[in-house]
């Protein structure tokens, strides 16, 4: 039997502290399955002479794709135990395929409601260039002592 | 605040529904490949054991999976020569404004997805309005999708907005 503890606790967090930065980044062979699994047939994903038509640098991630990231981002950071309630982000602009992106959090505010231990937070996702791409908010429950 | 973007007849779809409901079965091994695809490789989505030993029945699907079980089936022969499908689907008609871009999306999580449950969204227009900013006046449309299961329980609301210029 799997014993999970918990690895963020609602108690130990207080507004104003930084979530690890994360990067990562796509190759082609990753947006190509995810072009697949989403059934997305968009060129500018896959095919570089038809982005550049579309006025793209480069080959472009999807939006779904970073969405998946942010929420990974935070799936991470709470652990098992932890709950997304609710994640939101604007799409500001594109990262291309292989560029490295940076993912920045903080924690803007804990409270209790209905009895859940909730915290909202903040993240941007920045571009190689440190251009924001996406702003995102998020709430989660967590744990309490 | 103006609305000269805005006319009567796209005003009034505010509250309406937008497109037909939209169904589809969460099948695990597109919920693994979706993980896999992304590079999330959380056990929870992965490994009924340890998602149990969370809380969960068993392992559940990627939190913005959703969209891959609701997106329907279309042949080649309905793309278009940006690959795109074609769309039978009109948006809202706005005055001097046409060129619409996707703004950004905002998920409620509401009860945990499970492999073989069944899915149904359906949207409404939420809302639209104009915005007079320093590049120009724009209008937002925001959608809003209520995503069901097969007991009828709402797993997430998911909120897209549209800028329109």
């Amino acid at each position: 039997m799997t014993d999970l503890k918990p690895s963020l606790y609602w108690d130990d967090l207080e507004a104003g502290q930084e979530i690890a930065t994360w990067t990562n980044a796509a190759n082609e062979v990753q947006l190509l399955v995810f072009s697949a699994i989403t059934w997305n047939p968009h060129r500018i994903h896959y095919d570089r002479d038809y982005a550049h038509t579309e006025g793209h640098r480069d080959i472009i991630v999807h939006g779904p794709l970073q969405g998946a990231w942010l929420s990974q981002y935070v799936t991470d950071w709470i652990g098992p135990l932890g709950r997304m309630k609710r994640l939101g982000w604007q799409n500001r602009g594109s990262a291309v395929v292989n560029e490295t992106v940076s993912f920045k959090g903080r924690v803007l505010r804990k409270y209790v409601e209905d009895g859940e231990h909730l915290v909202d937070g903040e993240i941007v996702e920045e571009g190689s260039d440190g251009a924001t791409l996406m702003p995102a908010t998020f709430t989660v429950a967590l744990p309490s002592r | 605040m103006s609305d000269d973007l805005i006319p009567p007849e796209t005003a009034a779809l505010v509250g309406k529904p937008a497109g037909e409901p939209t169904e589809g079965e969460v099948l695990g091994k597109e919920t693994v490949r979706f993980a896999q695809a992304v590079d999330d490789l959380n056990p929870l989505y992965l490994d009924d054991e340890y998602a149990r030993a969370a809380g969960y029945d068993g392992a559940i699907a990627p939190p913005m999976f959703f969209n891959v079980a609701l997106t329907g089936s279309r042949p080649l022969s309905e793309t278009r020569e940006d690959g795109l499908f074609r769309s039978g689907e009109r948006g809202p008609r706005f005055n001097k404004v046409n060129r619409t871009m996707f703004g950004g999306e905002e998920v409620e999580f509401v009860a945990p997805i499970y492999p073989g449950d069944t899915l149904r969204g359906e949207t409404v227009l939420e809302s639209i309005d104009q915005k007079d900013g320093r590049s120009g006046s724009f209008v937002v449309t925001v959608r809003k999708t209520t995503i069901r299961n097969q007991d009828g329980e709402i797993v997430a609301i998911s909120r897209s907005s549209g800028i329109t210029r």
